[in-house]
């Protein structure tokens, strides 16, 4: 059974439409990727599921439950987790602090000690940095705490928007090692990525969004070979 | 010297409350960005409440605080919930506008409630510790005085223990950050918010307490102190709790020693003058968080 | 046949009676009176609100002004919450829209000043019982009269008895002290102050004001003990008066007198909260419930008492109010017309020298060409085991004072 399940969904930021009749699918422990030029509406996507721009209309089921009717705390609470565009960590709080907010829901708190020694170990440069406020943490190391803190909550799932915006190729790349050991730890991810090719690659399934609506989806490895999608999305 | 010395003493007794009452207005709009223009009439509620304790359970003050704490803390959380809560929900945009008004406007109503209810006299609980002096080399410090602004500075270290050492303390520092992430990690922002206002009101409610034994109880008594929590909150820098209790020490030395050496109706545009020379030279204020 | 005919001219003689005698009751005349009922100074608004009433009911209960075929005095309060502008706006709207035939008020100087300028637009009288600045009748205004004294005036009463209290006693005192509300009450005090003493021999030493809403009055005290008057005079509201006594007490500020200036100092609440350490506590005031002058004072009061749900006794403003009342319904009686003109104009010659406006200590009431009341006096109480005793002029007062006031060390 998919873990999400996202059915003719359409929102709306005022009167302006982002999402048209949108509808895609997330199968348990694959990486599901969306790509889509800027503006396309990817992030919007993500924070549809989150309940941050709720949907007008359509359907998301998560393990066949509805979320239209829940608010992002919620949803969060029901192991959603999403590192946002631009990492939105807490500047003034230490990462310990920020770690810790991660699995703020009860049923977290209990084993959160364990997952803290596994997420620090996971990123270790996080166990070097934990009294240091996170505002002060470099580009890459910020994008780490945010993945580290969305760990934190036992997700279900985690969707990434943009994990490796803004950082320095050794770094991009470091970012992607990471993503491919959550993979192996069989974490759901529903990824949105800038890097078409490398995202393709990865993806067991991929959408790609053109002015709100998909237009194309299928096994990454598929739509990368596709004529169109190369002239549009690769250059080539 | 000795009076001038003295006149900085009880400026640092006295600033310590109005640091403590505008640390709850700080807290309120640091968190859930409301400016509570019903600050001063939720110090009445608080003063009221702790009147009441006293008169019927003749308990000891400062033990009192701990009873009117308990009632104040769902006044407070109710009070968000039912009067401040709807506009944030409904209006997303101009919620902050809204809710000015609908403060002003409640702080008119809880005033004249009250008046209609205990009426216009002014009330005043003799204590224990009423009008109690210790003589320490020649000066006279006030019992009541004394004991407040201990207890308000271990009150305030206590509050910021819960904000940075307990589970919904970082809760409710991460909502005043960044709301939509705090909402993304599993947090009820709103009841963040009404948590929040019930401990700024719980504080109202010990500020209260510590006042009673040397002051007077009446409907419009929040008057008194409400401006100049504002200018302590925007002086001590917005949001931050020391930064108000600081700024509450700075603006009772600058009016009590102030006075000693000009006319007390000017120490008024001395704190004016202060305030709006430490904001050109510190906009964000004495402890204030830079914004981009 | 005659017994019908009876029956009838008398039911015809009842209805004609009722009718005409429904039709007097309902006419009305129209009295604006404002005063501060919300905010901080509602607690003094109150009082004097029931003086107003007491005096209104009792003209109505004795049937009304007679010149007007026993029309009713109707008073109509507008709140002016202490704040003059919206005194000015609320004087307006009792004109135009209640259509009042004349105006009592406002408390406060600072509100009289500016409403009375809005009835002298409208032709209307305005009769202010209680503000003492001295500017509201020096205006050349010809709608304005007022009963109490100036606050220059009060100044003088005040130096006056100082001087006196000195004389009598051998205790002289040599430096004086001001310490008031900033406020147009109390600069006019001040100032006159400031003038007087040095005249007859005393020095200020201490000339204090200090803002409305000043939450701790210590920074003042202080000041207080260190310059060291002898004698300080004092001229407060009501919340800044019980945190005065209470602080100068803390401190053990001792002097050979505190004499206040009425207000805050002779309200009921001053001596309920401050309790023991208003003792010895001397007030300047235009009135007190022990004056010997006239029966009236006495039998009014206890008529008040009486009459008060909470039992209270007038105080000085809520006395003038009372008398003012009194004073208009001469004028109504005099003018035997509702136009503002002709009841200005009664105003204007009034000469009362017998009714209960004589609980006020002189004779004749009358007002001068500026409209301000001839020939005030005033005189002082001290607080003694709680009560309010003239002590001063020796002439009309029922105690002997104590001077000077009892070291705070040597009380119980
Ligand atoms: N809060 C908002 N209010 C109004 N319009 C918005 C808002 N957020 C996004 N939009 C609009 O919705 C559309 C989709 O935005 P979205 O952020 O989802 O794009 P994106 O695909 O994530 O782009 P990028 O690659 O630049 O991040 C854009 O046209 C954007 O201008
Ligand atoms: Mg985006």
């Amino acid at each position: 059974m998919a873990v999400l399940e996202i059915e003719g969904v359409s929102t709306f930021y005022g009167e302006f439409q982002a999402l048209y009749d949108v509808s895609l699918k997330v199968e348990e422990h694959a990486l599901t990727g969306i790509v889509g030029a800027n503006g396309a509406g990817k992030s919007t996507i993500l924070r549809t599921i989150c309940g941050l721009a709720p949907a007008r209309s359509g359907s998301i089921l998560h393990n066949g439950v509805p979320l239209e009717r829940l608010s992002t705390f919620e949803i969060a609470r029901r192991g959603i987790a999403l590192v946002p565009e631009g990492r939105r960590l807490f500047p003034a709080m230490t990462v310990l602090d920020n770690l810790l907010l991660g699995a703020f829901s009860k049923p977290e708190r209990e084993s959160r000690e364990k997952r803290l020694g596994e997420v620090l170990k996971f990123f270790p440069i996080l166990k070097k940095r934990k009294a240091q406020l996170a505002g002060t943490l470099s580009g890459g190391e910020q994008q780490m705490l945010a993945i580290g803190r969305a760990l934190m909550g036992k997700p279900d799932i985690v969707m990434l928007d943009e994990p490796s915006l803004g950082l320095s190729p050794k770094m991009v790349s470091h970012i992607y090692r990471i993503l491919d050991e959550i993979r192996e730890l069989g974490i759901t991810i529903l990824l949105v990525e800038q890097n078409v090719e490398w995202c393709l690659k990865k993806a067991d399934r991929a959408y790609i969004l053109e002015n709100g609506s998909v237009v194309l989806e299928g096994p990454g490895k598929e739509l990368l070979s596709e004529e169109g999608v190369r002239k549009a999305y690769l250059g080539l | 010297m000795t009076g001038i010395i003295e006149a900085a003493v009880n400026g640092i007794l006295m600033g310590g409350l109005y640091g403590l009452i505008a640390v709850s207005l700080s807290l309120i709009f640091g968190v859930a960005k409301i400016v509570n223009f019903a600050h001063g009439a939720l110090l009445m509620v608080a003063l009221f409440t702790v009147y009441w304790i006293l008169e019927l359970l003749k308990v000891d003050p400062y033990l009192s605080a701990l009873l009117a704490g308990c009632f104040l803390f769902f006044f407070g959380y109710y009070f968000q919930r039912l009067f401040i809560e709807p506009i944030l929900k409904r209006e997303k945009d101009t919620a902050a506008l809204t809710v000015i008004l609908l403060t002003s406007g409640l702080m008119l109503i809880i005033e004249n409630s009250a008046l209609l209810l205990f009426g216009a006299d002014y009330r005043t609980v003799r204590t224990a510790y009423t009008g109690k002096v210790w003589e320490v080399a020649g000066l006279y410090i006030m019992q009541p005085r004394l004991i407040g602004f201990v207890l308000s500075v271990v009150l305030i270290r206590l509050l910021e223990f819960y904000l940075r050492r307990t589970n919904f303390g970082r809760a409710i520092r991460a909502t005043s950050q960044d709301r939509e992430a705090a909402r993304l990690m599993g947090i009820d922002d709103y009841r963040v918010y009404k948590v929040t206002f019930g401990i700024g009101t719980v504080i109202l409610g010990f500020a209260a307490a510590f006042l009673t034994p040397f002051y007077f109880i009446h409907p419009a008594v929040g008057d008194l102190f409400v401006g100049k929590s504002f200018v302590i909150v925007v002086l001590g820098g917005l949001g931050s709790i020391t930064g108000a209790f600081l700024g509450g020490l700075i603006v009772g030395l600058i009016e009590s020693v102030g006075a000693q050496f000009i006319n007390s109706a000017m120490v008024e545009s001395l704190i004016f003058i202060v305030f709006i020379a430490c904001l050109v030279i510190r906009p964000m204020g004495l402890l204030g968080k830079e914004r981009e | 046949m005659r017994g019908k005919v009876a029956c009838i001219v008398s039911v015809c003689c009842m209805v004609l009676l009722l009718g005409f005698g429904t039709a007097f009751a309902q006419q009305e005349i129209k009295i604006g009176v404002l005063i501060p009922l919300s905010g901080s100074m509602a607690v003094i608004g109150e009082n004097l609100q029931m003086a107003h009433d007491f005096a209104a009911k009792e003209i109505n209960d004795a049937g009304g002004v007679k010149s007007l075929k026993g029309a009713k005095i109707k008073l109509i309060y507008a709140d002016t919450r202490g704040d003059p502008k919206v005194g000015m706006s609320e004087a307006e709207r009792l004109i135009v829209r209640e259509g009042v035939s004349a105006i009592m008020g406002a408390f406060q100087s600072s509100v009289s000043y500016t409403s009375t300028e809005v009835a002298e637009k409208y032709q209307v009288p305005y009769l202010v019982p209680n503000s003492l600045m001295d500017q509201i009748t020096e205006r050349g205004f010809k709608y304005t009269f007022r009963v109490e004294r100036k606050g220059s005036y009060w100044a003088k009463d005040q130096i006056d008895f100082i001087l006196d209290m000195g004389k009598k006693t051998g205790v002289q005192a040599k430096t004086i002290g001001v310490v008031y509300e900033n406020t147009d009450m109390g600069q006019s005090i001040a100032k006159a102050i400031r003038k007087l003493a040095p005249e007859h021999g005393l020095k200020v030493v201490l000339d204090e004001g200090y803002p409305p809403k000043t939450a701790d009055m210590t920074p003042v005290v202080l000041k207080m003990k260190r310059a060291n008057p002898d004698v300080v005079i004092l001229n407060s509201y009501i919340s800044d008066a019980i945190l005065l006594m209470r602080t100068i007490a803390d401190q053990r500020v001792n002097t050979m007198a505190l004499l206040g200036s009425s207000s805050g100092y002779s309200d009921p609440s001053f001596v309920k909260e401050v309790g023991k350490l208003a003792e010895y506590f001397f007030d300047l005031t235009e009135w007190t419930t022990d004056l010997k002058h006239s029966p009236l004072v006495a039998q009014k009061n206890a008529a008040f008492k009486k009459w008060t749900k909470d039992h209270r006794d007038f105080n000085g403003g809520a006395a003038f109010c009372y008398a003012s009342t009194y004073i208009l319904y001469d004028a109504l009686e005099k003018a035997a017309s509702t136009d503002p003109k002709r009841i200005r104009d009664a105003l204007a010659t009034v000469k009362i020298t017998k009714g209960p406006a004589m609980i006020i200590p002189w004779t004749p009431i009358e007002f001068d060409a500026e409209g301000q009341a001839r020939g005030a006096r005033m005189l002082v109480i001290q607080y003694r085991d709680g009560q309010r005793k003239s002590v001063w002029p020796a002439n009309i007062a029922s105690t002997a004072p104590v001077w000077p006031m009892p070291k705070w060390e040597e009380r119980k």
